[in-house]
């Protein structure tokens, strides 16, 4: 065996081969650590059932789920249940992410505001000792009571591998317990060893070689990898290669240069379908909910602020944005299950060449495409990129995609840029979705070479064995990031969703307050019974003369080179939380009511002149209204995510500004050209 | 195409005695001489197993190469290749 060094990060106190018991300890904390992907997290699923919750590590953004290690049917209830802590993968602990750094600095107990763990729970994927048991054999060498969960061993009694449990215990030094977090084979085993290891605290004791290698000088991964090679061959036995059959005959699709993307482009096709069609029927469904809560609530409140407050703000506001909650958890589901069937690793790898071009790493595709059914899973899912620059760059372009809230303003301006004209109206969304694309890429290739500097870093990425995805742990995750938006965005968007029904609401106006001839007009309309066209007219009136309406006028030079007029760029403040809201605006605006039917919409748009007469939706403002809402962020639930993925609001105003300034620029530069051609 | 991270001066010092990854065609197997460099992407390729004294296959070569290593597969960017020396046969 080749000379090794011991790691400068395990602590001199070291206890290994030093057996001496410890007291029990009732409520200890009890880390799960592991390779990414060992299986270690839908172990702490099947460990704590649905006990846990998720959490930053203490003064970062760095995830984790902890929670309540579940009773054992065979053992007495503890008094205070153990606590289980699922620590991010890491491969060694010579970290190379701040993940893995954190993951490292807890188990070491140098992690601020982090307790040390009493004990540890290692993860074993059976199939694949020799790259498991190196981080093993780092994490026992803590001298911390310690145990190895053995998991996949379903698998390995499948492929007809031949297991000697008690000789790896006995080369570990500590218990190995069989699992399969698959199937859910062992979990009372596990419980129950857990249990006994945070009673007992029975120390590790590595063998001589192990000692061997902590001792010696030279490289450490080498000296540690033959040890592993060296306890594989003595406990495992049986066609190793037989787990890689399978994955060997997929990658040489999935991994090739054309097929590879060929396969890819097919399946997020095949996602984004699920995504538009799937996730539709529960969206009308929660559009109906709050619809039919507001007309509820509202029939039992009296007329006033205090129903205008609740229908149409807070009711209103909430819906809106937990209508998209069905598309956001889709994706989140179908990624969960890509992510675990060891697939998202070769899109990665085929993504890999076209996204180095941009100076981003094949990792940031996926986040990138998935932004186009919306920004929040997609900023949530960017946690797989291992480069902090690379990640928040991510971060930052994502919203630049075309997310389906703009749909609704694309096809009002497309409509009435290029009524009955289906073919040319389809080539201008196309044409929206292309220059959300582009200028992603551009501003991301822009970032890497001014703020944010540096080349991507070069692709290092495993690529685990194919494995059915379990449809629990994709729902468990997506529960748990669909409560994260709920908590995180909607606490937000409740309190704008009232800041902007204060600025829209006040100051009053009442009939009275109107000049005599809107006064006339309100009355002539209901004295020929036409309540409805009365009740937008004085609406209309009521936003002209509102905080944002004055805002909007104030605004207006600022917007009039994009040719936007006052209504619209009250419109552009009104939709600054969500940019849908410009329609229905426009829509008050132009006396339709809050729901007044699209084509009688686009109709009052289209004919809509200004005071000299001139039309005010010409092709140059249409386009122009186009490229702004394609480049605006005009979203702020993304703003919340960005803040708690960037931990400060620091980035998300940096998003804020360079969004809007780039879609200013674009849309007055639209106008601009369209002007002279129009 | 970005260039290699293994600077000129070290790949120039290669021994006889070893070959650059990329010199070795789909389907090679080759045991590891030494890894060259130190940056945290050296150190995660070393995690992974390509390191000192272990055995590497390749399987896919292209602008990410795919290799066999303890068993199981790594994508590795071109870039990266060129830090792993292997011992001629």
């Amino acid at each position: 065996m080749s000379v090794g060094q011991s790691n400068p990060d395990l602590p001199k106190t070291a206890t290994v081969g030093l057996a001496t018991p410890a007291s029990a300890t009732d409520g200890a904390t009890i880390a799960l650590v592991g390779n990414p992907n060992a299986g270690k997290t839908s172990l702490f699923n099947r460990l704590t059932g649905l006990r846990a919750h998720t959490a930053n590590f203490a003064g970062t953004t760095v995830e984790h789920r902890r929670g309540q290690l579940k009773p054992s049917t065979r053992r007495p209830l503890r008094k205070t249940p153990l606590q289980v802590i699922d620590l991010p993968g890491l491969y060694s602990f010579e970290t190379t992410t701040p993940e893995e750094a954190i993951a490292r600095n807890v188990l070491l107990g140098e992690h601020p505001g982090e307790a040390r763990p009493q004990a540890i729970v290692i993860v074993v994927d059976a199939t694949n000792l020799e790259r498991n048991l190196p981080l093993a054999f780092e994490a026992i060498a803590l001298g911390k009571p310690t145990l190895v969960a053995l998991n996949m061993s379903d698998l390995t009694e499948r492929l007809g591998l031949r297991l000697d449990l008690e000789k790896l215990s006995g080369r570990l030094g500590c218990p190995v317990v069989r699992v399969s977090a698959r199937t859910g084979d062992g979990i009372d085993d596990l419980v129950i060893a857990i249990q006994s290891l945070a009673d007992e605290q029975r120390l590790p004791m590595l063998d001589d070689a192990a000692c061997a290698c902590i001792s010696c000088s030279g490289c450490g991964y080498a000296s540690r990898f033959n040890w592993a090679e060296s306890v594989r061959a003595d406990t495992l036995s049986g066609d190793l290669n037989a787990s890689s059959r399978v994955t060997d005959a997929l990658d040489r699709v999935l991994t090739h240069r054309v097929g590879g993307l060929i396969a890819f482009a097919l399946l997020m096709f095949g996602v984004f379908m699920a995504i538009f069609s799937i996730a539709t029927v529960p969206m009308d469904l929660i559009d109906g909910l709050f619809g039919w809560a507001g007309e509820s609530v509202g029939a039992w409140l009296p007329e006033g602020d205090l129903k205008s407050l609740v229908v149409d703000g807070v009711i209103a506001g909430v819906g809106g944005m937990l209508v998209f909650l069905p598309q956001i958890c889709l994706l989140f589901f179908l990624l969960a299950l890509l992510e675990e069937s060891g697939y998202l690793a070769r899109a990665a790898l085929v993504m890999d060449r076209l996204m180095q071009r941009v100076g981003l790493p094949g990792q940031a595709f996926v986040p990138l495409l998935s932004a186009h059914a919306c920004a929040i899973p997609a900023i949530m899912s960017t946690r797989v990129i291992d480069d902090r620059r690379d990640r928040l760059v991510t971060i930052l372009v994502a919203p630049l995609m075309s997310c389906s809230a703009r749909v609704p303003v694309y096809a009002m301006v497309v409509a009435m840029l290029l009524p009955n004209r289906p073919v040319a109206a389809a080539l201008t969304f196309t044409g929206a979705y292309a220059l959300g694309v582009v200028a992603a890429l551009a501003v991301a290739w822009a970032l890497k070479r001014t703020i944010l500097p540096g080349e991507s870093r070069p692709l290092v990425i495993e690529l685990p064995n194919y494995r059915l995805p379990s449809i629990r742990n994709a729902l468990l995750e997506t529960v748990d990031r669909a409560w994260q938006f709920v908590q995180n965005a909607g606490t937000t968007i409740l309190v704008i969703s009232i800041v902007l029904w204060v600025l829209a609401t006040y100051p009053k106006t009442d009939l009275a307050d109107l000049p005599a001839t809107d006064q006339q007009a309100v009355a002539t309309l209901e004295a020929a019974g036409q309540t409805d066209q009365a009740e937008a007219l004085l609406a209309q009136r009521s936003l002209e003369r509102s905080l944002v309406g004055r805002l909007g006028g104030l605004m207006q030079p600022v917007f009039e080179p994009l040719g936007f007029d006052w209504k619209m760029t009250v419109g552009v403040v009104t939709s600054f939380a969500a940019r849908e809201v410009i329609v229905s605006t426009l829509s008050i605006l132009y006396g339709l009511g809050e729901e007044g039917d699209e084509a009688s919409l686009l109709d009052a748009l289209s004919t809509a002149t200004d005071p000299a007469g001139k039309p005010v939706f010409t092709t140059a403002t249409c386009l122009s209204l186009l490229v702004f809402y394609v480049l605006a962020m005009q979203c702020l639930p993304t703003q919340a995510v960005t803040r708690r993925e960037t931990g400060g609001w620091k980035w998300p105003l940096f998003q804020l500004g360079y969004m809007s300034l780039l879609a200013y620029v674009a849309a007055w530069a639209t106008h601009a050209v369209a002007s002279l051609y129009a | 195409m970005p260039a290699s991270v293994v600077p000129a001066e070290v790949r120039s010092t290669v021994s006889t005695a070893e070959v650059c990854m990329s010199q070795l065609g789909v389907g090679s197997r080759a045991r590891v001489a030494r890894i060259v460099g130190d940056s945290q992407d050296v150190v995660r390729l070393k995690a992974l197993g390509v390191c000192e004294g272990r055995w590497v296959e390749v399987l896919r070569q292209g602008d990410a190469w795919v290799l066999r290593v303890l068993g199981s597969r790594i994508g590795v960017s071109r870039r990266l290749i060129d830090s792993v020396r292997l011992f001629a046969a």
